[in-house]
């Protein structure tokens, strides 16, 4: 449990309930693990609220063109609705819908969508979106988004996606990675080149490297040190 | 209505025992913005509902108003 971890969660809980993080300041003694099951709690509450207005934006993108539900959607829902109402697509009609609207829209989207309901809906995306929107979260340099969802990946769209990324850039995500327990299968995916490039961006990311590093497998580990 | 109370009425669920475990006042906060988020939400889908109604092409328009409210 880092000082780091605890950060991050406050920050994914701050944007599920529309706070900055330092409003939810009074939570930094909770473990992250305990904040986490936290932010299930608040966004199943969220989502039930509402859970039937969801259903009907979901069932509008299946009854009307791709080509309007994306312009509706871009034009008059807010990133967190939009998020909301994907929980109710298909992977499939979540890819169509995708395919259609900016990386920058899909960045704003992935940055309230939870991943604990969504992980199978993504997984409809077609990779080069997914790539498009992992090159603007770097840009933005938002890796809690990222790392909540990296995880979820099929192993081809997380290669694809690495190449997207630095040697910095994929240290802090995989430090705030939600699933930990793929860094060894992901670390086993670096090119050469890959891995040269992070093992150059760990000067001054050390508390990340070694982070990461705890977590790989003897032969992973000895090829990054 | 103490402050664990107030969070278990506002998440309609048993907060984890690391957050149950913090004072008072902190879990009475938390539940009013666990409020707050569900009221802004439903405000937003109402505007969002009402905005969509005006994007939508005249044609499909019908269609869209019965799905959305039925």
């Amino acid at each position: 449990m880092t000082a780091a971890e605890t950060h991050a969660e406050l920050m994914k809980l701050g944007r599920l309930l529309g706070v900055p993080p330092a409003r939810l300041s009074g939570l930094e003694a909770a473990a992250p693990a305990d904040l986490r099951a936290l932010r299930g709690q608040v966004g199943e509450r969220l989502f039930a609220a509402d859970r039937e207005a969801f259903a009907r934006v979901g069932l509008l993108a299946r009854t009307i063109p791709a080509a309007i539900s994306a312009k509706v959607a871009e034009k008059v829902l807010s990133p967190m609705l939009a998020a909301r109402a994907t929980e109710s697509l298909s992977p499939e009609k979540a890819g169509e819908l995708a395919g259609r609207l900016p990386a920058s829209f899909l960045a704003d989207v992935a940055q309230h969508l939870d991943p604990m309901r969504t992980a199978d809906v993504v997984v409809g995306v077609p990779a080069a979106k997914i790539v498009e929107v992992a090159a603007e979260l770097a840009r933005r340099e938002d890796w809690v988004t990222m790392g909540e969802f990296v995880g979820h990946l099929p192993a081809a769209t997380l290669r694809a996606t690495m190449s997207a990324l630095d040697g910095a850039a994929m240290l802090q995500v995989w430090f705030v990675l939600d699933a930990k327990d793929r860094l060894d299968e992901i670390a086993a995916m670096l090119t050469d080149e890959q891995a040269a490039a992070l093992v150059a961006a760990a000067d001054g990311l050390d508390e990340q490297f070694a982070d990461l590093l705890a977590h790989l497998s003897p032969e992973q580990r000895a090829r990054l040190s | 209505m103490d402050g664990l109370d107030q969070l278990r009425d506002a998440l309609r669920a048993e907060p984890p025992a690391g957050i149950a475990a913090l004072p008072e006042d902190t879990l009475a906060d938390l539940a009013g913005l666990v409020r707050e988020a569900r009221r802004n939400q439903a405000q937003q889908l109402g505007e969002a509902f009402e905005a969509t109604l005006k994007h939508v092409p005249f044609p499909v328009r019908g269609i869209v108003r019965k799905v959305l409210v039925g």
